[in-house]
């Protein structure tokens, strides 16, 4: 997942967003997200692909 | 004379350049087509051999061969590094400055093993992705008298997406027949919320997993390695010890992509996902483990892309436009055993339902391994 990559660059506080077409995502982004202890601010849905903005707590 | 070139001489390259070479054999013959291979040194490594060296299956020297003897007689083989390539000049730069003149260009530069890019790999963790690795852990495994086994992914994407759901249920089975399982455990770690990427395939091998008592941690990535305190930490806040550590190493595309503006941040090549042409460049293919399609980075990817390329490249010399398309077709053996396995088949619209493991599929598999070489690379079907 290139969220896991993106989070590590970035510092706690900081907002990533992330685009994926894959179906997949839909479980596995909410699921990485709780697991690893960040929020889940928001997904959008879309017809291409989804958008999902993740904030880093710690 | 239109000059063909295929870069790279792996499973792809060679396959690829043997189907081009069935397809314009005239063409070649007359002199009207040039077709090379640029390879870094010439050898061939069949690398589904590894995992096989591991566990004393296949011996190193069956996992090698010369290219030049997989290569038809018509096709010209270059042993060099490419250090670069320019588009705009349909050119390759080979190291030492001399430059290679295409029409047609393929890529087929594989992946390249990156262990530094996982803090304490190189020092703390088992590997079985090239040769060397495979003999040492193929060494450690003989002298393990009983401990904690964990197999870790450290990156993502990575080749052969089977290869550490397989090496973990070889080592079961290895533990058994020694009479050590019973002193061991084992355990099995991925960076995703489930034991594999695909959906239907995932909850199989959980199942055989839960069966044999290995330990499952999803979704784990890979913090750093402590080799010392033999310490596994995950990102996501666990922490697992270990006495021996089996992980796959991070991946990216040759350097000499992202260098040539082909590649993107991993260096591998933006391609389009059926006609297997490189996004916005006109005359270069990619296929095998270069391309950023995503799909399975796998031989057998690489072999099903090389019949569309071949048939493009042919239609590419002969002034008609190129038809054949990339369906997404994947054939991948999982060994769930030292003498069981089952397999994956799957394209872009179909996902695969892997049948019960069976002797007999562990057979055909072993069988591959040694016909590989004429099947294959020399393009026998
Ligand atoms: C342990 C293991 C088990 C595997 N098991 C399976 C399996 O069971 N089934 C399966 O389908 N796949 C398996 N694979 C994956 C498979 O080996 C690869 O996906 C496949 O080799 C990719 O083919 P390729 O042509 O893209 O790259 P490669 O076969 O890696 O070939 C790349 C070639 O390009 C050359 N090259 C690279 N850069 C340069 C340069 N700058 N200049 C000159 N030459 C260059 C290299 O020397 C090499 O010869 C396994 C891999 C491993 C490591």
């Amino acid at each position: 997942m290139e969220l896991i990559g993106a989070i590590q660059q970035e510092d706690a506080g900081a907002e990533i967003e992330v685009l994926s077409s894959d179906q997949g995502s839909r479980q596995d982004i909410p699921l990485w997200v709780k697991k690893a202890g960040h929020e889940l601010v928001k997904v959008e849905e879309g017809s291409e692909f989804d958008r999902y903005l993740v904030r880093k707590t710690h | 004379m239109k000059r063909i070139v295929v870069l790279g001489g792996g499973i792809g390259g060679t396959t690829v350049a043997n189907r081009i070479q069935r397809l314009l054999a005239r063409e070649i013959e007359q002199g009207q087509v040039q077709l090379e291979v640029v390879d870094r040194d010439g050898i061939h490594a069949y690398q589904p051999g590894y995992l096989m060296v591991v566990f004393d299956k296949m011996r190193a020297e069956e996992t090698r061969q010369d290219e030049a003897r997989l290569l038809h007689r018509s096709i010209r083989l270059v042993k060099a590094e490419v250090e670069k390539i320019d588009p705009a000049g349909k050119k390759l730069r080979l190291k030492g400055g001399q430059e290679v003149p295409y029409d047609l260009l393929v890529i087929s530069t594989g992946s390249v093993l990156h262990p530094e890019l996982s803090p304490g790999f190189a020092e703390g963790s088992h590997s079985f992705y090239d040769l060397d690795n495979a003999l040492r852990l193929r060494d450690a495994l003989r002298q393990f008298s009983g401990g904690k086994i964990v197999v870790t992914v450290a990156g993502m994407p990575y080749k052969c997406p089977v290869a550490p759901l397989e090496v973990t249920f070889m080592l079961d089975d290895y533990l058994r027949a020694r009479g050590l399982r019973e002193k061991s455990e084992i355990h099995y770690t991925y960076p995703i919320p489930r034991v594999f990427g695909i959906e239907t395939v995932a909850p199989v091998m959980q199942r055989l997993m839960t069966e044999r008592g290995i330990q499952t941690h999803t979704p784990f990535n890979v913090q750093k390695i402590d080799a010392a305190a033999k310490k596994l930490q995950g990102v996501e806040g666990d922490t697992l010890d270990y006495d021996l550590l089996v992980g796959i190493p991070p991946h990216r595309g040759a350097d000499l992509l992202g260098a040539s503006g082909l590649g993107d941040k991993g260096n591998w090549v933006p391609t389009d996902k059926f006609t297997l042409k490189a996004e916005g460049q006109s005359g270069i293919y990619v296929l095998g483990d270069a391309t950023n399609i995503a799909i399975s980075k796998a031989g057998s990817t690489a072999d099903y892309e090389a019949e569309t390329v071949a048939q493009a490249i042919a239609a590419e010399v002969r002034g008609v436009p190129p038809s054949a398309r990339y369906e997404g077709r994947v054939y991948c053996w999982i060994m769930t055993g030292l003498a069981q396995a089952t397999y994956i088949k799957f394209d872009y619209l179909h996902p695969p339902h892997p049948p019960a493991p069976s002797f007999a599929h562990y057979w055909n598999k072993m069988v591959y391994n040694r016909v590989y070489w004429d099947m294959t690379a020399r393009a026998m079907f």
